[in-house]
């Protein structure tokens, strides 16, 4: 991991089409401005990991419990058979 | 013929499908290797179809129409997710949410929807932060049950085309 300190107005490249600047710093807390292109996408790390979780749940959960839900068979027909 | 690829899946065991039906994902959160998928629909008025990955053999997620029951639904769209997409038109879009199934509620997540351009089969899942909308919205449960079977007239009748909300 490269770590690099940044003042107010200063920037960082990362290849050669996104810009990481830092805007202002106090205390606790920084403000940070991005530029990439439109196919980046840019997240708060906390907020991309709750829809990973979402997603993981979603996938986990589709197994078994949809089966109601499914445009079922006839239970009538299938007795007569 | 022979553009035709088959894949295990399984849940739904083998499939086979052209490969013009695949849409082409950049990863989804959580699964960054699912990169292609096939939507599979057991009927074509059910409310639920299936998001299958061809990557992936135990991958697959339950989908819908998110204004079949949110009809009031507004996911603030922005223009470079559909230049991302290369939508040029309405019909280029199409917004469908992923679905949760946990014991007798079906939660929709409208926070994350997947945008699908239905023209070149290229779809991502975008991430609308600091909205009110919610990752894990409950579909009312007398929806659900009668969505079951037999979808209720209103709930249908309230169905909004996908993509129809955007303005291009």
């Amino acid at each position: 991991m490269l770590v690099l300190t940044r003042k107010p107005g200063e920037s960082i490249l990362v290849g050669s089409d996104v810009r990481i600047t830092l805007v202002s710093s106090s205390g606790t807390h920084a403000r940070i401005a991005i530029e990439a292109p439109g196919d980046v996408s840019i997240h708060r790390e906390e907020v991309y990991e709750r829809i990973a979780e979402a997603n993981r749940e979603a996938a986990m959960a589709a197994a078994p419990s949809i089966e109601p839900l499914q445009s079922q068979d006839d239970p009538a027909e299938r007795d007569e058979e | 013929m022979s553009d035709q690829i088959v894949f295990e899946n399984h849940r739904f065991g083998e499939i086979a499908v052209n490969e013009s039906e695949l849409l082409n994902f950049p990863g989804l959160p959580g699964f960054p290797k699912a990169l292609r998928f096939v939507v599979m629909e057991h009927d074509r008025d059910a409310f639920f179809a299936w998001l299958v990955s061809v990557d992936d053999p135990d991958l697959a997620f339950a989908i819908a129409d998110p204004w079949q029951f949110f009809p009031e639904y507004d996911p603030p769209i922005e223009l470079r997710h559909l230049n991302v997409l290369g939508v040029e038109g309405p019909k280029d879009l199409e917004v469908m949410t992923i679905a949760t199934f946990a014991g007798e509620t079906v939660r929709l997540n409208l926070v994350a929807p997947l945008l699908i351009n239905p023209r070149n089969r290229r779809g991502m899942q975008v991430i609308f932060d600091r909205t009110s909308l919610s990752a894990r919205e409950e579909i009312r449960p007398a929806e659900a049950e009668d969505g079951a079977a037999n979808p209720p007239a209103s709930v249908r009748l309230q169905a909004v085309p996908a993509g129809s909300k955007v303005d291009l």
